[in-house]
């Protein structure tokens, strides 16, 4: 009875590996704990931070982005209470961006994890879940398949971006949603509303529209092929995102030397001044 | 007329040097290059610099920046994968947002992360 006992146990303890084996790995949890010891907190203390990641590797959440701020934080020399704050909150806004994921009958990314991450940082940016159910219904005509998870992750998250500059949420999901249709991949949306985010002056002013932005998606132009005034800017456009510029920024020539002046004569005084 | 004049030889120097200081800042954007993505900082005073991130699990040593030939600018050359990627510079051991970046973004912890993309 007790070997019988012991095996059932055995096998209970051997089925939950796996599912911790999804949460932080040896080496991750390692350092982290060394790096906590090292800010002199107490090996329950550093436990206590690991928790909540631990959750959210058995529920199934990604958890490098949680054991990633854990290790921010710590390296940051961040209280440990706010850093506890801080990666519960990141866990919700995973476990509501997997569960909007659901919701919404996404079809599967490639890497699972990735639209999670995508969307919870969408929703850490002050996209709501409405504002992502919206995004879907323009996205996704009636009767067609279901969009990729990755797909309206990126354009949740580029709504974000348009948000932070402040701009109408109703006109951004537009043109979020216009840009799904078109095929954008999740790092075009990203980068049109980097590119919005960075000209939040021009769209508020009136000098650029979220609605001519949306007729050039309709039109089938890229984002490359959009923000190709703004690209030829090389002061405040870094190579990094440019992917038609050549990789490697060419040298500038060396200034020539500044001719040296001859020196003025005096002025003579005027009189009277 | 020579008071213009006057106003004029002021402010030449000053539109110089606004416009020098500006294209300086310009070039510590991180740029990508086929050996990796260069990160910059002018931080002549400094000891030492590090680039920490999402890359390097916020290490504030395995990626030290080195002083270039002229000393006047820290630089390093890390290789990234695609994608994007937060971080900041380690001065003297202490966390600086860094000057120029593509974007930002809040670290939750009251200071500003830059942001890094690697197409």
């Amino acid at each position: 009875m007790t070997t019988r006992l012991a095996t059932l146990v055995c096998a209970l303890v051997l089925s939950a590996v796996p599912s911790l084996a999804q949460g932080v790995t040896t080496s991750e949890r390692d350092a982290i704990l060394r790096l906590a010891a090292d800010r002199g907190l107490a090996a329950d203390d550093a436990g206590a931070l690991l928790r909540p990641v631990d959750d959210a590797g058995t529920k199934g959440l990604p958890v490098a982005p949680l054991a990633n701020k854990l290790r921010e934080g710590l390296a940051k020399g961040v209280d440990p209470k706010r850093i506890d704050t801080v990666v519960r909150q990141m866990a919700g806004q995973l476990s509501t961006a997997d569960a909007l994921i659901r919701e919404l009958n996404l079809a599967d990314a490639p890497v699972r994890d990735e639209p999670i991450v995508l969307l919870a940082d969408a929703l850490a940016g002050g996209v709501s879940a409405d504002e992502v159910r919206e995004l879907r219904r323009q996205a996704q005509p009636a009767g067609s398949p279901p969009l990729p998870s990755d797909s309206l992750a990126g354009a949740a998250k580029g709504l974000s971006l348009i948000k932070s500059a402040a701009l109408p949420a109703s006109e951004g999901t537009a043109v979020m949603a216009e840009a799904v249709r078109h095929g954008y991949r999740a790092h075009e949306m990203l980068e049109v509303g980097r590119q919005v985010k960075r000209r939040e002056r021009d769209y508020r002013d009136g000098h650029a529209s979220l609605r001519a932005l949306r007729d050039a998606i309709a039109r089938g132009e890229r984002p490359e092929q959009i923000f190709t005034a703004t690209r030829a800017g090389a002061v405040e456009r870094p190579a990094a995102t440019r992917p038609d510029a050549p990789t490697e920024r060419p040298t500038r020539p060396a200034r020539p030397e500044a001719p040296v002046r001859p020196e003025r004569p005096e002025r003579p005084q005027t009189p009277g001044r | 007329m020579p008071s213009l004049l006057r106003l004029l030889r002021l402010l030449c120097p000053l539109c110089l040097s606004v416009s020098a200081s500006c294209a300086a800042r310009a070039d510590l954007t991180p740029v990508v290059t086929r050996a990796g993505v260069r990160f910059s900082l002018d931080q002549t005073a400094a000891r030492t610099v590090a680039v920490a991130g999402t890359f390097n699990g916020w290490s504030a040593t395995s990626h030290p920046l080195s002083l270039d030939a002229s000393r006047r600018r820290w630089t390093a050359i890390v290789a990234l994968p695609p994608g994007e990627h937060l971080f900041m510079y380690v001065v003297d051991g202490a966390w600086v947002t860094p000057p120029q970046a593509v974007d930002y973004a809040d670290d939750g912890f009251g200071a500003r992360n830059g942001v890094v993309v690697v197409p």
